[in-house]
This record gives C-alpha cells, structure tokens and sequence, in this order.
C-alpha cells in the first residue's frame, strides 16, 4: 500500500511537472537576454505570451504535452520562431540573433474606420480624410463618403438632402448650408456627425450635419478678414467674424466683390423664406418671388454683390433661440446675341436676330427669428417671424432686326415685394407616447411690378409706342391646425385637422390699354388627414390620406390626396436600402394664370387666361424607386433612383407668335410626363484612389398648343460625370482627373422640329500642400460645346495659391479664374420652344485674376 | 580613421538607446450612451455629450522596460440647476462634472503596475494591481492601422464585457494605454462598450525625466483593501452635493 501511494504521489507530481515548460533565451555571446516577447502557439494560435526575465526565462503552463511553436519577438533581436516538442523535455534553451528595428516617427492619419454609424449618428472621422489641401469645411465634406455638394451648395447624403448644418449643435442660418461649409475653415473643424434623427428647433425630425470645433475655436472672437484685388479692377473683401460660446453663437458674414461670387443662392433664398411645416403635414411652400437678379447660373456678363449677414444662437435648458438677418444687393449685366427661326410654314418675316443687354440692380433683405420655450420636459411653445423684402430693379435693351425691320426697345422692370409671417405652435405630450400639437399662422405678402415699354414701332400689334403697365398682388392667409400623433406598439398614428383661410387679389393697371382689372379669389380649405406607418422586421411601410373640402369664391370641392412608401432595409453588413413611394395631390390655378387681361412680361409677350377656371383642378401622381447601397467601413456607396410623374388636366399654354411679340394663353392640356433615372457611385479603388461615377437621364413629355394646333414638347437630357481623385496618405499632391458629358435635346412634335446640345469638359486638377505652408489648388478644364450648327472650344483655367507660414495668421492668395478669357468668353445655347428654333450666343463672365491677403484670429 | 570608428560607435550606441524610448499619443473617445448617465439631470447629460464629442489627449512614455500612461487635466463643470423654493429656502441643485486623472506607472521589474484613482475634493491614491482578465483569447483577425499590420484579443473581463486590443507585432515593445500593456507588440487600438482608445502618433521621443514615478506621499491599496477602500468612497459619493441659500423675503 505504501508502494502504490508512492507511485501515485510520483505520477501526480510527474504529471504536474509536464504541465509547465521552461523556455530560456541567451544570445550569440551567450548572456541571458531579459524582456524579449515570447509567445507560444499551437496550430498558428497564440496560446500565451510572456516577458522574458533578468535570466531570460519564461515559464508557460500547458494543458497537454506535444508539439508548440515559440515565436521571440523584440526590438532587439531578429524575430524567430522555433518548434519544440514538451514530450521530450520540458526546458528549452534558443539562441537569438540580434537585429535592432529602428522606430520611426509616425503620424497615423488612418483613423479606426472612416466613418463609424451608431445608433443613428454616422460619425465621419476627419483626420482619416483629411491631407491639408482643404481650406474650408466644403473641401472636408466633398471627400466624406455619401456626402455630396450640388452646384447650389446643399448637401445630401446619399441623395437625401440635409435638412439642416449646424455648429456644434446650434443652427447655423437655418437651411442655407454654404453659409456654414463655405465660411467655416477645414482648420477650425474637429470632426463632423450626421445625425439621422436630429429635433429641429420647432420640434419636427430631420437630418442634420453637425460641425464639431475644435476647443481653441470656443468662447473667444475666431474668423478672419480677406482682401484681394486684381486686373481689370477685380476684388474681393471678404470677413468671418465668429463668436461660439455659452452666451451663444455668434456670426458675422460680410462680403463686398465684383466676380460674380454669390454668397446665396436662388435656392438658399427660397429656403430661408420657406416656413418649416410640421411634418406629415403638407408641403413646404414659399409664395415669394425669387428676385431675378439672385437667379446667377454663371452666365452673367458682369456681377457685383455687397453682402451682411448676422447670426445669433442659443440653446438652453427652458428656450433656444436661433435668428439671423441677411442683406444683399447685387448688380449685374447680362448680354446675349439669338437668331430665332420660325418654324416652316410660318412666315420668315418672323424670324429674327436679337442682341439683348440686360442690367439689374436689387436689394433684399432677410430677417427670421425662431424661439422656443420649454414650459417642461414635454411641452413648448415655438414662435417664428419672417420678414422679406425685395427691390428688383431690371432694364433690358433689346434690338430684334427682322427681314422688314429693325425693332429697338428699352424694357424697364421694377419689382418690389415684402411677405411677412408669424407663426405659433404649441407642444405637449399627452402620456407616454401621444404628442399634441396646436398651431396657428399668418402671412401677409404684396408684390407691387411696374413694367415699361419704349420701343421705335408700335407695341404688341398696337400703334402706340409707349407701354406701362402697374400689377399688383397682395394676398393674406390665416390657418389654425391640430395635430394628433400617436407611437404605439401596433402602429405609428399620426391626424392632422385643421382650416386655412387665403385671401388674393390682384390689380393690372393699365391706362394706354385702357385695363383697370381687379380679380380675387377667397379660398377656405378644411384638412382632415390620416397617416399611419409601421415597422415589420426590415420593412418599413407607411401611407396617408388627406382629405380637402375646399371652397373657392363659394364654390365647393373634395377631394383625396394619398401617399404611400414600403421601405425594404435587409439585415446585411453593408447598410441597404430599397423603397418605393407613391404620391398623388392637386393644384389649382394660381391668380397669375387666372388674368382675365394681358399680363405683359419683359421677354416681349404676353399671358391671358384662355379657358381655366379657377375651381378647377390639375392632378399629380408620382412614383419613386430608390435603392441605396452604403459600405461605411470601405466607404464605397451605390445611389440609384428611379422617378415617374405624369399630371393629368395640366395647366399649360397656347403660344402664338406674331413675330415683334408672342402670346400664351393660359389653357388645360391633356397631360405631363417626367421620366428621371440616376445613378450614382464612390468606390475606393485603392486606398490612394477613388472614383465617383454619377449617371443621370431626364425626359420630359408635355402637351401644349401652338397656333392653336395640339403639340407635344419634349425635352431629353442625359448626362454622365466620372472623376478620379488621389487621397495620398504621406504625398502632399493630389490629383483629380474626370470628364462631364452632357447632352441636351428639345422637340417640337406638331412641327417635327428638333435640335440638341453636347457638351463636353475634360477636367484635370492639382491640389498641393508644400511644407504645410503652401496650398495650390488648380483647375483645367477643356470644354467643347457642339449644335447643329455652332461649334465652340474652350481652355478654363482657375484655381487659387495660399501661402501661410505655420503657426502664422496670415495667409496670402492668389484666385484665378478663366485665365485664358480674361476679356472675352461665351456660352451658346441652343433650343426649339414653342416659337421657333433659338440658336444664342451668351456673354460669360470674363476670366480674372486677384491677388490678396487673409488674416485668421 | 579612429575618429570615423569612434563616431560609428558613438552613433551605435546612441542608436541603440533610442530603440528603448517610446512616446506615443492616443485619442480617447467615449462612445455616445457609453456612460450611465440617467440618474443625472437632463442639462448634465447634454453637457456631457458635448464634451464626449472631442477626443481626449493621451499619451504613453516607455523608457528601457518602464511605463508611464497619462491623461491631461481638465477643469470641472458646474452645472447649475433651477431653483426651487420651499417656504422661505430657496434651494438650487448643483451638479460638478469632473474628468478622470488617468496615471499609470509600471515598472520594468515590477510585476504589478500603480493606477492612480482620483476622486476629486474627495482623495487620491493608488490602485496596485496586475490587470487581470477571465480569458484572454488572442484571435486571427487582423486589421491594418496606417502602416502596423495589427492583431486583435480579445479579453473577457469579471463582468463578461469583452475589451477589444489591437496590438502590432511590427513594432515589438510590450506597451499599450492604460492597463492594456502586456501583450507582443505595441497596443495601438483599444475598444471597450464604453469607449475607443487609438494611436495618433508614434516616436521616440521619450528620455528617463518622462517616466514619473508614484507620489510616495500617497497610500496605495491592492486586493479586497483596494475594493473596500472603493465601496466606502462609493458611498460617501451616493449623495448629490446641495448648496442652500437662504434667502429671506
């Protein structure tokens, strides 16, 4: 017995002993190496890692004896790796070979992921994107994956517009985006979010982009202060002045040039002056003018801005308050040269050369205030004020030789407007899942036009040389809404009921023709609308229906609108994304298209109702395909979309010409139809090259009349844009090389008339950052413009040099734009309308060159 | 001759030193929803996210086998509540929200390393300790960092939570961020439910007077002192701090 407890006391021992091995390491003199890193593995897994000791010894514990790798690693000696067998022995004596690997500096610009997604807030790493060749956040957001800036300065992520740009959280000029991505520097930027599910301030859902500081940026005056000048008396000032702290946000734009550089948009304008509707409600629309001399699509001969804007926001705990105030005037010429063709079997008496010089002079200005307060965690009041007003003062002279005669006018336009609204809303949550909402608004709006004619023949198929005509109108509106939505575990219940009351009324005055007109229309809508959605696994389905008892001038409709989405998310790695919408709504004839009167308008023509009434209504159906495709660790994104909308009882024209001057009448057509397909994609190629491929087609049918003969006017557009930008991590150069090819064609279906447009721009780019001090960035472009009958080359070079010594305020620039058309440049433009075939020659804006400084604080 | 010799050594040998000096700069960024917040108000939960929003500064100085982690200080926030009032008091809820001290101190020939706790107007001392983890389960996975091919493991701490570690075996120096230095390479990445940690920047610029050592004048706890010292601080914290005023009408 003793034997046996011998024997089983050896073998446990024994036993014990097997589970531990020795592994000792000495080097080629023979001393012990401490601090080496030992791993041991089996079948290429890392079981265990240790140190090396003072005696270079490791000791690991394992479960079974056999066959294991050690791995040595050090900065000291050369990596090894060894086989050792723990059936044979248990200790294990490696030599290792010194071999020293230096440690260089590294700065790691590559970021765990580019951009990372939780919960509903993709965040976008900056410091992964960013080479030093942006200067403002828009360089920053261009190279974010998704992330896109139309040629308006909006953003989109995905093809969904953002709803708002904020810093730091707090809105930022509401949803004029350029203000923020245009005067906010890439330096000042820490990293940027998009949050998916952001609560605006009057407590509806949208996206927004919000920008995030970098902490020296915060609670002390920041911006900067620009001025350049140059040849032909070219020169831009420029001023940021920002102020973000606890107070509150603070901005000050200012901006003086005479480059055409609009500091807004036409679209930006309608934005500000659209009233934000709580969703689920409907549309968000804008009665206002938009002021012709902000409608700069880049062909304007001459432009000058003067431009002041003002910010203020905040948000605390009981109230938020956001405003701002925006004054803008601008002058600007135009000059265009158009031979019109009548169609054949009119007569060639018709056909004409036109050389047009128009100048325009305009003043806006803008003022939105909005406020909320908090009365509880659950309940607000929200308040907005908006104040727009417009000077638009236009003066066209115009020289149309026909065969017989030579017709010379002098146009003068002037247009003032003022829209004024107020709106308030208020807010609760009723338990845990209902909200209420009770709001009610006003607008009040008067556009005032006085239009001038002074032309060497008689006017307009009259004998009088001399035309003036004074229209004016003013409309008031009233409406009061409730809004019931409900969350619960079944379905997402939303109700809207409510009553708008629309005052119109307009006045043409015109003495010579003898019209003192006065027309109005009072309209009382009652909406009741129902919308209900509900979320089933990946599927996402929603639909609504609305209900309007409309009377107008005491006569009564109803009718239905609907709208339906199924939106298809499937459970993948990559996040995506199929939905299709549905849409149908009706519109009736605005008071412009109701004129019982000639309307006159500065393009020699003009309108008078034909046959619509003002009770009647056009239909809209639209259906929407999208598919999206978005991989956030690789950051490559698919973007496809497929749009139909036909319109049945349309409200179109019956143009006739008459040669010196045309005449629509304002009549119903059969229908409308739209066909739009676009497709989108980024995809990294390597990890230093992307390419961005965007694919878009248009086709548009609609019914007309021309001399009274039923026409079909159809417009075909497609155009295909592809560009390859570097993203060198350790090189400062980056290059872009792309191509844009567009073409256009229009047809005239009564006359089988047809003409088209291509055009094509091979773009080349370089941006560079030398030394961190200098940054270029240049643009060459070959344009090629092609019709039936004109053909036109062009080189455009622009760009601009920054020098700026590190840790320095000062920056100096230099901009260029068209330099090899510093004098002369123009744009052709060719289409069929319903009058003819129009072959146009537009002057663009000359090439310029200013040279300037820039101080940052 | 002798001179270029003398020179190669002299460069050898400072050559060599610099292989046995790191610095590297970490950026730490607490995941939104990363912290239990809901016990607190709703104006220090905003408060707190704006702050979570900019990466913290970091950085890790390793001499000849020794480590020193450290975070940079920042000023407290104070949080003002509304009043409320209760007869003649008049009371106001005042919230402090402090940031963590972060100082690690490893020793070459110490097994354990000291953490510095701090918990303001309250007491600092050190945690002693050896990180420890229920598993440690080195994986296949690998992800690239800039240039560093980088290893994942994955450990499985007392609560079940798994801390995510890349490290890279391209520049083996057993070092990494707070506890997270004990694996075959440089840590250049450490993810956890509540926060990310990566490299920014790696150099060697790092001498003997970056490696501070631990205050002697604080006490340092290790094992169930170290968890007993923590559940009376604990307790003591429970309760928010309240300034009263009184005010009288």
């Amino acid at each position: 017995m003793p034997k046996f407890l011998l024997i089983f006391i050896l073998f446990i021992f024994s036993f014990s002993k097997s589970q531990q091995i020795n592994v000792i390491l000495k080097d080629e003199q023979g001393n012990s190496t401490e601090n080496v890193n030992v791993q041991l593995l089996k079948n290429g897994n890392i079981l265990e890692f240790k140190r090396s000791n003072k005696e270079g010894v490791s000791v690991f514990n394992i479960s079974e004896n056999g066959i294991y790798t050690i791995k040595l690693t050090s900065v000291y000696y050369k990596t090894e790796v060894f086989e050792l067998d723990t059936r044979e022995k248990t200790s294990f004596t490696f030599i290792v070979k010194q071999q020293i690997t230096e440690i260089e500096s590294v700065e790691i610009k590559s970021r765990p992921r580019i951009a990372s997604a939780k919960e509903d807030t993709i965040s976008f790493n900056i410091k992964a994107i960013k080479d030093g060749t942006e200067r403002t956040a828009e360089d920053l957001i261009k190279k974010m994956p998704g992330l896109s800036i139309n040629e308006n300065g909006k953003i989109s992520y995905n093809g969904n517009n953002i709803g708002q740009v904020l810093i730091d959280g707090n809105e930022f000029f509401g949803g004029n985006h350029k203000m923020a991505t245009q005067n906010i520097s890439a330096d000042m930027l820490e990293g940027i979010d998009l949050w998916q599910n952001y609560t605006t301030i009057n407590g509806n859902r949208s996206s927004a982009l919000n920008l995030k500081l970098k902490d020296k940026y915060k609670g002390k005056i920041s911006g900067n202060i620009e001025g350049n000048y140059g040849l032909n008396d070219n020169y831009l000032g420029h001023a940021n002045l920002f102020k973000f702290n606890k107070i509150g946000n603070l901005a000050l734009i200012l901006d003086a040039n005479n480059i055409a550089k609009d500091p807004i948009s036409f679209m930006d304008f309608y934005e500000m002056n659209t009233q934000n509707q709580i969703d689920n409600a409907s549309e968000s629309t804008s009665n206002i003018d938009v002021p012709s001399f902000l409608n700069n699509d880049g062909k304007v001969k001459s432009k000058d801005n003067q431009f002041s804007a003002l910010q203020f926001s905040k948000t605390s705990r009981k109230y938020s308050i956001t405003a701002y105030s925006i004054l803008n005037a601008a002058q600007l010429t135009k000059a265009n040269l158009t031979e019109r063709i009548a169609f054949q079997n009119q007569p060639d008496t018709y056909n004409f050369l036109e050389n047009r010089t128009e100048n325009n002079k305009g003043l806006f200005g803008i003022t939105q205030i909005k406020a909320r307060y908090n009365l509880s965690e659950n309940t607000f009041f929200y308040y907005n004020l908006g104040y727009n007003s417009t000077n638009d003062r236009f003066n066209q002279n115009t020289d149309r030789a026909f065969s017989d005669v030579d017709n010379t006018i002098e146009i003068k336009n002037q247009s003032k407007s003022y829209h004024f609204n107020n709106y308030l809303s208020f807010n609760t949550l009723l338990g845990k899942n209902t909200k209420a909402i009770l709001d009610f608004s006003q607008n009040n709006s008067s556009v005032n036009k006085d239009l001038t004619f002074n032309s060497n023949i008689g006017l307009f198929g009259n004998t009088f040389n001399y035309l003036h005509q004074n229209f004016i109108l003013d409309s008031q509106q009233y409406s009061i809404n409730f809004y019931l939505k409900n969350k619960n575990k079944y379905l997402n219940f939303n109700f809207q009921s409510g009553f708008t009351y629309r005052n119109s009324e307009s006045v043409n005055d015109n003495s010579l023709l003898n019209i003192n007109d006065k027309q109005k229309i009072d309209s009382y809508n009652y909406i009741n609308s129902i919308n209900i959605s509900k979320q089933i696994q990946t599927w996402d389905l929603s639909a609504s229906l609305d209900w309007h008892n409309l009377i107008l001038n005491q006569e009564n409709q109803n009718y239905f609108e609907k709208k339906a989405k199924i939106k298809f998310s499937p459970d993948t790695n990559t996040t995506q994304e199929y939905s299709f919408e549905y849409r149908d709504r009706y519109e009736n004839p605005s008071l412009i298209l109701l004129q019982d009167n000639p309307i006159f308008d500065k393009n020699l023509s003009y309108s008078i109702n034909g046959n619509l009434l003002s009770n009647e209504l056009s239909h809209y159906n639209s259906y929407k395909f999208t598919y999206r495709r978005f991989n956030l660790r690789k950051g490559n994104n698919w973007l496809i979309i497929l749009l139909y909308d036909n319109t049945t009882d349309v409200f179109t024209t019956n143009g006739i010409n008459y040669g010196t001057y045309s005449v629509y009448e304002n009549i119903f057509g059969k229908m409308k139809d739209r066909w739009l397909g676009l497709l989108s994609n980024e995809t990294p190629i390597k990890s230093y090259l992307s390419l961005k491929t965007k694919l878009s087609a248009m086709k548009s049918d609609s019914d007309n009349y021309i001399q009274g003969n039923e026409n079909k006017t159809e417009i075909q557009n497609f155009e295909i844009n592809q560009q390859l930008s570097t993203n060198f991590k350790k090189f400062p150069v980056q290059f872009d090389l792309g191509y844009i090819y567009n073409r256009n064609k229009f047809k005239q279906k009564y006359y089988l008339t047809e003409s088209s447009q291509e055009n094509l721009r091979i773009l080349s780019g370089i941006r560079m950052n030398i030394k961190k001090e200098f940054i270029i960035s240049i643009l060459g472009e070959y344009l090629k413009q092609k019709t039936a009958i004109q053909l036109q080359k062009n080189f455009l070079v622009g760009g601009q040099l920054s020098y700026k010594k590190e840790h320095s305020n000062m920056e100096f620039n230099v901009r260029f734009n068209n330099l090899f058309n510093l004098n002369n440049f123009n744009y052709i433009n060719n289409r069929v309308t319903e009058m003819g075939t129009e072959y146009s020659n537009l002057a663009a804006l000359n090439g310029y060159v200013v040279g300037g400084m820039k101080y940052n604080f | 001759m002798k001179k270029t010799i003398l020179f190669l050594f002299l460069f050898s040998v400072q050559f060599m030193y610099s292989q046995d000096a790191l610095k590297v700069e970490y950026d730490y960024v607490v995941k939104p929803n990363g912290v239990n917040n809901s016990r607190r108000t709703e104006a220090y939960q905003k408060t707190f996210e704006e702050q979570a929003k900019t990466p913290e500064k970091q950085v890790l100085y390793y001499y000849k086998g020794d480590l020193f982690f450290r975070n940079f200080e920042k000023p407290e926030i104070v949080i003002n509540g509304d009043n409320s009032k209760e007869g003649n008091t008049m009371t106001r809820l005042k919230e402090r929200m402090t940031f963590p001290v972060s100082r690690f101190y490893k020793n070459k020939d110490d097994d354990q390393t000291y953490e510095l706790r701090t918990y303001p107007k309250v007491e600092q001392f050190y945690h002693y300790y050896k990180p420890t983890w229920e598993q440690i389960n080195y994986k296949n996975e690998t992800i690239k960092i800039d240039k560093f091919e980088c290893k994942l493991v994955e450990l499985v701490q007392k609560d079940g939570k798994i801390v995510k570690v890349w490290y890279t075996e391209m520049l083996p120096i057993s070092a990494g961020p707070l506890g997270f230095y004990d694996f075959p390479g440089l840590v250049l990445k450490v993810e956890t439910d509540s926060y990310v940690c990566y490299a920014t920047v790696i150099n060697n610029n790092a001498s003997a007077k970056d490696i501070e050592k631990p205050d002697a004048k604080l006490k340092s706890y290790s094992g169930e002192d170290y968890d007993n010292k923590v559940q009376e601080i604990r307790s003591f914290l429970l309760n928010p701090t309240e300034t009263r005023k009184e005010i009288r009408l």
